[in-house]
């Protein structure tokens, strides 16, 4: 009988663990995680910011699951060392986990910029359940918020908070919202319409200090505006968790270093998730990670299958904007593309030989599941090209 | 003689698969959900309000009909 450990149950580690137990029904499968609360959804942790759902709402897998495909789960356990030599996982109450196979999914945590002031009370990073109560239980008394990055999480979270009614400033280092996803005619309409929402953008510029004696008081920019702030919240990307990676003297750049069956350098040793990182690429995005899991599972269980990568695609999950990106958009103009904008309606399709590698969808994201498809599929879609400006263009004709 | 048509055609929408858009998920009226309490042959429409996709958490409103 097999004994397979994996550390983390996040989206990876919950994916590996139900391949395995699917492909080897007599296996032995053990899930450690230093979380205090089974498979929950960290996208919806805005949603419980806001008050829209309960905290337990947020639990995906509840106990049933496990139980269910026998798959034992250890709560609030860190993993402090692997013994490769011995095959051990060795936990932080020195309890030991022998393994045949090992995946590690221990995810990603955020990054702290080093700016001044970032140890004083009220500023606060959103990762997981913990983070999001304490800016929950924070927020109520606080006025100002000032977001520290203008990505996703960032829009995001100030989303929630200012439907709690706070002030919210949002400080971005690029020009644009959303760099990641949007051009600059997209993010120019989404700036217009988030302004109207009640936020104040500060693009371009870069915050030089958090400022207060003990309690934040404000952020001052290296523009010279001081912004008035008892709450900071910083979205500043997030950075894999390699402490058992790098004592393993696995092959790391990045992330952990895996080969299309998520092997990492050592036999008998996987890592999937926001953790591994896959011909140069850190996906950092769920679905990535749910299917870097499945992979890992059948590899582990000695079923091959082959990862080949995963198209990036993001919805901003504010309600009254409606945007969805994929793939390459293209934010230099420098490939072949296709626009239509009127209003508050903005497309753009970019297309390689023919084929669409990346899309806008703003205001409107009907037809994004098929244009998902199409970027994946890399069918020809020439004699398309020129009607998929149109503005009524059916996407499921295609 | 309408009525068998039109049971028909309702049938046909009623088990619909519905697509998640935050992570890929099908919803498949067929198979249910059965870890979450959804009995096979459970209509889309007819999931309760709070249910959630099963692989990633996202709401119901988050599902796209699957074309």
């Amino acid at each position: 009988m097999k004994h397979y450990v994996i550390v983390g149950n996040g989206a990876a580690g919950t994916n590996a663990a139900d391949q395995l137990r699917r492909l080897d029904a007599e296996a032995k499968i053990c899930m450690i995680t230093e979380e205090a609360f089974p498979f929950y959804s960290r996208i919806r942790l805005i949603d419980y910011i806001a008050g829209d759902i309960p905290k337990e709402a947020l639990v995906i897998n509840k106990d049933q699951w496990y139980l269910n495909r026998d798959i034992e789960l250890r709560l609030g356990v860190r993993v402090a060392s692997v013994d490769s030599a011995n095959k051990r996982v060795l936990t932080g109450q020195n309890e030991a986990f022998s393994y045949d196979r090992l995946l590690l999914a221990t995810g990603a945590h955020s990054f702290m910029p080093n700016i001044s002031g970032m140890e004083k009370r009220g500023v606060f990073t959103l990762r997981n359940i913990e983070d999001a109560e304490a800016i929950r239980s924070f927020a109520d008394s606080a006025q100002h918020v000032v977001m520290i990055g203008g990505g996703l999480l960032g829009l995001e979270t100030g989303n929630a908070l200012r439907r709690l009614g706070k002030k919210v400033a949002v400080v971005e280092f690029f020009p644009r919202l959303l760099p990641r996803q949007l051009d600059v005619p997209a993010a120019d309409l989404l700036a217009g319409t988030m302004t109207k929402m009640g936020f104040s953008l500060y693009l371009g510029r870069k915050t030089k200090e958090i400022v207060g004696s003990n309690q934040v008081k404000g952020v001052v920019l290296e523009s010279g505006e001081t912004l008035p702030a008892d709450m900071v919240v910083v979205s500043a990307g997030v950075r894999p968790n390699m402490e058992l990676a790098a004592s393993l003297k696995l092959r790391c750049n990045k992330g952990i270093e895996v080969d299309e069956g998520m092997r990492a350098s050592s036999p008998d040793i996987y890592a999937a998730g926001d953790v591994a990182e896959f011909k140069g690429v850190l996906y950092g995005i769920w679905p990535a990670a749910m299917e870097q899991g499945k992979i890992a599972g059948s590899n582990m269980a000695g079923v091959n299958a082959a990862y080949e990568g995963t198209t990036a695609s993001n919805q901003l999950k504010v309600a009254g904007i409606d945007l969805a990106a994929a793939g390459n958009i293209d934010p230099e103009c420098a490939s072949e593309s296709r626009t239509f904008q009127e209003d508050r309606v903005y497309r753009k399709f970019v297309f390689e030989d023919n084929r669409l590698v990346g899309c806008i969808l703003q205001g409107d994201t009907r037809g994004f599941q098929a244009m998902l498809r199409l970027i994946r599929q890399k069918q020809d879609v020439s004699e398309y090209k020129d009607d998929m400006a149109l503005k009524d263009f059916d996407f499921n004709a295609i | 003689m309408r009525s068998p048509h039109r049971r028909r055609t309702e049938r046909r929408k009623v088990m619909a698969k519905y697509v998640c858009t935050v992570c890929g998920y099908v919803y498949d009226p067929a198979q249910g959900d059965p870890d979450n309490g959804i009995d096979p042959g459970t209509s889309f429409e007819d999931l309760p309000a709070d249910w959630v996709c099963p692989l990633c958490g996202a709401s119901k409103d988050e599902f796209e009909k699957e074309k």
